[in-house]
């Protein structure tokens, strides 16, 4: 027993200490700190991202191209259509930013109310895509069983498509495509990655105790997805969600490059780039700004989603 | 073990027949008649239109139309195009060069994505990991086509250092740029990906009781990081082999090399329904088929999954 | 305990002779700090500790104390931005603070050894077990050939308790038990024979009874091989009889440091003393509500008279042949098999008292808990509640039958949504029962959190902002809601730090006597029932196997399987104790 091994007393070192009661106070056990203010989640979240340049360079790229998109005649007075083809290739000038286009096109009007259709598409089929594969997602990994086997099937099948393929072929067969059938069409092939987020994150929070309390108060199993499961998706969702944004409107612009987006009457970046690779060897210019444009959009929105999911990231979340 | 690899076959049957049905669907039930828009203003005569049709089995059913689709996958014998050529005969002259391309891409992105990826996860927040960071959102925020552009202009024309365009039967060297464009946006996403990963395994419990066992910095890193972090970047290189053949669309345009994605275009623009089928569901065939391997490798990679 | 060495019965003459009078360890005033968003935290505020060759040291604290950053900042593998910024730390007479990375790696494992905390996370799952040991043996210089390797591998498994090893060597970390990854663990850090083994809370994740196989035969081995120990633990019952020297640490600081027993004998600082007080493992008593301490001594006694049989109506929950059988799916397509978690149980809750399920893990205890619950339904046999047969109610008075059973988990970190302010955790169960307007929902809720002993303003704040002990008063606090009868505590105090879960119960002791609760109370803890029940139901795989009350359990078991849970508390042998 312990007691043998002290019969020659305590070592050098190994004597009895206790600490002076003044040098260590004992508080009260579990005392609750109440001088500091109250925060969620998303607050904290928040805190964290204002502390970053980062975000707020993301923050104002993402404002900037809405604004633009919604009200681009507040930035540009000439009309993106109004092209005189003796002013054919002009460099930058105070009448023209940018310079003119090989038709005689400002540039930077052309620019400016190209926005509006990317935006729009990203917007559009990053909602699309949320709704559609937020709800399979949380019907699946919620509900498990045969509905959850049904459910991850179809959307395997929808993955193996490649996304890309199946977007410009079935666009390749409407007649009149409109932003909003772009949207559509690039929506009803690349919700498969969010369904699979959702149901993930459903299915980790479905196991805590905090779900298994709730059964036990006897709310439903539609109540408990919608009141605990569902929020509880809702970083990781969102997280995706901005940078899947991003990636919407690229493929938007390489579909209308490609011809098979939107219709050359429509002013948009991808379609310009479209015009500006016939003469790329002799003006590349013309070519770079909408590339510009388009690139730092996306890189707004790409740089948001990895702001917010540092910011969510639990991990680093305090205690 | 058997078990296992015995029902991902059996998953990937249903998957391979409602991709294949999907597309076949997308594009036969489109509106309108295609044999009637042959021969443009004035059309065939009825006689003509209805042996094609016969020809084609466009009288029968939606499923027997698409049954004889799949005996025609299976046999490698899709019949003619409308204007007469074989439709293996075209896929079969398209993809080895694509296949090829895209292989390449997989290697470059493989290498650089992971090798890139390890060490920023490795220095995470250090300065090589912001630089890199920035690189990989520039990467996926730039378009491939306007990247190939650049990369067309600035390493082809300016610098010289590569060939401007592919052209016929394109050798290693040409198809080097191209791959490195096609490869683009994949790598940053394999980079940031492994970088996770990779930082996420280095504070693993299991990790400290490797080094606690007196292992040195280098046998930490290879034998109990690594291995680990590549389980979640192999599963995204499997899904993206078709990715890579579908964007070849994109680069080989810019390049004016003759592969899949020409084909693919002319014949999306041109209506040729039985040969943009035919080159999806191959596509689709390489996806399942990389999955399949991607499933045996994680089961190499981790044990629990053998079992599972 | 036929396969374990037990030290007490080992003389120490088998040790090998050493220079005892040197320290083999020595820290002096470390200071570790941390960087974090909020600027240098200091974790480790002036540690001294002294361990010599052969000797085992306890470092006891609770979470927080800085005893594991202590003993990782020995081997250098301090977590994320830790940094010592003080102190010197000698080991063999050599400085190790500064050490170049290479000596550091030299000492690892070859001198100082580490058995970690959590066997589930600690190994490598894509890497054999004997490969992971044999890493250990390559690394720190083992000369051989792979079959002398190989050797050496089964040889230590088979040391660390695991015979059979030439087969457990190629098996897989997931194949492995909890226990079983212990050992591998153990032979992992002793394979090169280091002078010093850290055990970090070698068995806190481990059933009690495997812990004390664990800890007697790491005791046997390390006392054989002469190696010194140094202990960290939470579980000052089990420092005491597993070390000969403590060090009590609290906040970063040394509180207390000597004799083990002397140390629990007679507790000097103010800290210490609480810890002696609250320690499970050596109080003996039950927790007296305020409300049952006045009460005569006949109440008491009548209270206790409890006969295990039929459903007298002052029983409140009785469990009828209780059965539960899960299918398992197995991993060929179509081929399952049936485990019965739970195999024909009876047991009886008496209004206004505590019964204690009492099982290891895989006992079937929580699953018995669910079917209370009315979360799972029994295969076959009855709950019945205050008379009537659950499985016999339709939807609404199922719905209604809710408000009088409610749960408290275990995990604290998972029982409350972190998305949800305290305010609205509590007030759920009232929204959805539809009870009282808003106003009055908002004052039950004052009323709820007066009673768990918390402020109301606690009402705005989120759960990631609550200590432990915190969050299971705010669960507390809704499960209590609805004035339910039966309160269901799932391991409830389990996952807490000494000091609160003494705390919590005593609050639950105390809201008891004053609302006349009814507690299953769920937990793997013998030490705790004894705290808290009046009942106990024994349980080990899906049957019970002793039904008594907990005087009766503690003080003439009838079971052997009783007897050795009794016999794995730790610090159940000491004769010492709050009594």
């Amino acid at each position: 027993m312990p007691e043998n091994r002290y019969d020659k007393g305590p070592r050098p070192g190994q004597d009895r200490y206790v600490a002076p009661a003044e040098a260590v106070s004992v508080g009260v056990v579990d005392a609750i700190a109440e001088d500091e203010a109250p925060s969620s989640m998303w607050q904290d979240a928040w805190r964290e991202m204002r502390r970053r340049p980062m975000f707020w360079v993301a923050l104002t790229i993402m404002v900037a191209a809405i604004v633009v998109a919604l009200f681009p005649g507040i930035f540009a007075t000439q009309g993106p259509r109004t092209c005189d083809l003796s002013e054919s290739l002009l460099p930058p000038s105070g009448e023209h930013f940018f310079g003119t286009t090989k038709d005689g096109c400002d540039i930077y009007s052309r620019v400016i109310h190209g926005a509006r259709p990317s935006v729009t598409v990203g917007v559009l089929a990053t909602s699309f895509v949320v709704v559609l594969g937020g709800t399979v997602g949380a019907i699946a990994g919620y509900f498990g069983g045969w509905i959850d086997t049904i459910l991850s099937r179809i959307t395997d099948i929808f993955f193996a498509i490649p996304f890309f393929l199946a977007a410009l072929v079935i666009l390749s067969l409407l007649p009149d495509r409109n932003a909003f059938a772009v949207a559509v069409v690039l929506a009803s092939f690349g919700w498969t990655s969010i369904a699979r987020i959702t149901r993930g994150s459903v299915l980790s929070v479905k196991n805590n105790e905090f779900v298994t309390a709730a059964k036990a108060l006897g709310m439903s199993r539609i109540g408990i997805l919608v009141k605990h499961a569902l929020p509880n998706a809702a970083a990781p969702i969102i997280v995706y969600a901005t940078v899947a944004l991003g990636t919407f409107v690229v493929a938007e612009a390489t579909l209308t490059f490609l011809g098979i987006g939107l219709p050359g009457s429509t002013v948009s970046w991808g379609g310009d780039l479209s015009l500006g690779r016939t003469i790329i060897r002799q003006a590349p210019e013309v070519l770079i700004y909408p590339a510009v444009a388009l690139g730092t959009t996306v890189l707004g929105f790409i740089m948001m989603g990895d702001v917010v999911r540092d910011a969510l990231d639990p991990k680093a979340r305090k205690r | 073990m058997l078990w296992y690899i015995g029902r991902r076959l059996l998953q990937v049957i249903p998957v391979f027949l409602g991709a294949t049905l999907l597309i076949y669907g997308m594009v036969f039930l489109r509106p309108g008649d295609p044999v009637a828009a042959l021969g443009g203003e004035r059309g065939l005569p009825e006689a003509v239109q209805d042996q094609i049709r016969e020809q084609f089995h466009l009288n029968d059913p939606f499923f027997v139309q698409y049954l004889y689709f799949l005996k025609g996958i299976f046999t490698f014998d899709l019949g003619p195009d409308f204007s007469g050529r074989p439709v293996a005969e075209t896929i079969a002259n398209a993809f080895p060069v694509t296949f090829q391309l895209a292989l390449m891409a997989l290697a470059i992105e493989t290498i650089f994505g992971i090798g890139f990826g390890l060490i920023a996860g490795m220095r995470k927040g250090k300065f090589f990991d912001s630089t890199v960071l920035v690189w990989t959102l520039l990467l996926i925020a730039v378009p491939t086509f306007v990247l190939g552009f650049v990369a067309q202009i600035v390493f082809g024309v300016q610098l010289g250092w590569f060939p401007v365009t592919a052209g016929r039967d394109p050798d290693f060297e040409s198809l080097l740029m191209p791959a490195m464009v096609l490869a683009g946006t994949s790598m940053a996403y394999i980079l940031r990906l492994t970088r996770t990963s990779v930082a996420e395994n280095l504070t693993a419990d299991h990790v400290r009781t490797a080094r606690a066992k007196g292992l040195s910095r280098s046998q930490v890193t290879n034998r109990h990081v690594l291995r680990n972090s590549l389980i979640p970047v192999v599963t995204f290189i499997g899904a993206d082999l078709g990715n890579l053949m579908a964007g070849s669309i994109v680069t080989e345009g810019i390049f004016n090399i003759n592969g899949v994605g020409g084909t693919l275009f002319e014949s999306i623009i041109r209506g040729e329904n039985v040969t943009v089928v035919a080159i999806a569901t191959i596509l689709v065939l390489v996806y399942i088929a990389a999955n399949l391997l991607v499933d045996l490798l994680y089961a190499v990679l981790d044990p629990r999954i053998r079992y599972a | 305990m036929t396969t374990t060495i037990n030290l007490t019965e080992k003389a120490p003459e088998g040790a090998p002779k050493r220079d005892d009078n040197a320290p083999l360890l020595e820290i002096k005033d470390l200071k570790i700090s941390f960087t974090t968003g909020a600027g240098l935290v200091e974790a480790v505020r002036g540690v001294d500790l002294t361990v010599y060759p052969g000797q085992s040291v306890a470092i006891v604290g609770e979470s927080g104390s800085g005893k594991s950053t202590t003993a990782h900042a020995v081997i250098d593998l301090l977590p994320g931005t830790g940094k010592v910024t003080a102190g010197s730390i000698t080991f063999d007479g050599r400085e190790l603070v500064g050490l170049d990375r290479k000596a550091t790696e030299y000492l690892r494992g070859r001198d100082i050894g580490l058995v970690p905390q959590d066997p589930m996370s600690n190994l490598n799952p894509v890497w054999r077990i004997g490969t992971q040991i044999e890493e250990a043996l390559v690394a720190n210089g083992f000369q051989g050939t792979k079959a002398e390797r190989r050797a050496r591998v089964t040889e230590l498994l088979g040391e660390a308790g695991l015979p059979d090893g030439d087969r457990r060597a190629l098996q897989y970390p997931h194949e492995f038990s909890g226990g079983m990854r212990q050992r591998a663990l153990i032979a992992i850090g002793l394979a090169s024979r280091p002078k010093l083994l850290i055990a970090d809370e070698p068995t806190s994740a481990l059933d009690v009874t495997v812990q004390k196989k664990i800890l007697d035969h790491l005791e046997g081995l390390t006392s054989e091989l002469g190696t010194a120990v140094l202990f960290i633990t939470h579980d000052l019952g089990l420092a005491a009889e597993r070390a000969e020297h403590l060090v009590v640490m609290y906040k970063g600081k040394v509180v207390e440091s000597g004799p083990a027993l002397d140390i629990l004998k007679n507790p000097q600082h103010e800290y210490t003393r609480r810890l002696v007080a609250s320690a499970p493992s050596l109080a003996s008593r039950r927790i007296q509500s305020a409300h049952e301490a006045g009460r005569s001594a006949e109440e008491q006694i009548a209270g206790h008279e409890v006969k295990v049989d039929g459903a007298a109506p002052k029983d409140v929950v009785v469990a009828k042949d209780l059965t539960k059988v899960f299918r398992i799916r197995g991993a060929r397509p179509g081929s399952h098999t049936n485990f019965t978690a739970v195999d024909g149980i009876d047991f009886v809750l008496p209004r206004g008292k505590t019964l204690a399920l009492v099982g290891e893990s895989g006992s079937g205890k929580s699953t018995a808990a669910n079917m209370v619950l009315g979360l799972l339904e029994p295969t076959s046999g009855s709950v019945v509640f205050d008379g009537q047969d659950t499985a016999t109610l339709s939807g609404r008075e199922q719905f209604a039958m809710r408000r009088r059973v409610q749960p408290v988990f275990q995990n604290p970190y998972g029982s409350l949504d972190p998305m949800y302010s305290v305010f609205n955790s509590i007030e759920e169960p009232l929204r959805l029962h539809k009870v009282g307007t808003r106003k009055q929902r908002e004052q039950r809720v004052r009323d709820l959190l007066e009673m768990v002993a918390l402020p109301a303003s606690t009402m705005r704040r989120f759960p990631n902002e609550l200590s432990g002990g915190q969050r299971q008063r705010i669960a507390v606090a809704r499960a209590l809601a609805l004035e339910p009868e039966v309160i269901v505590l799932d391991e409830a105090v389990s996952a807490l730090d000494v000091l609160v879960q003494a705390q919590i119960l005593q609050l639950l002791g105390d809201l008891q006597g004053e609302l006349g609760l009814s507690y299953l109370f769920i937990t793997h803890d013998l030490a705790v029932v004894r705290q808290i029940a009046d009942l106990v139901a024994v349980m080990k795989d899906g049957r019970i196997v002793e039904h008594a009350t907990t005087d009766e359990v503690f003080d003439d078991p009838q079971q052997d399987y009783t007897k050795e849970l009794l016999a794995a508390i730790p610090g159940g042998s000491l004769e010492i104790g709050a009594a």
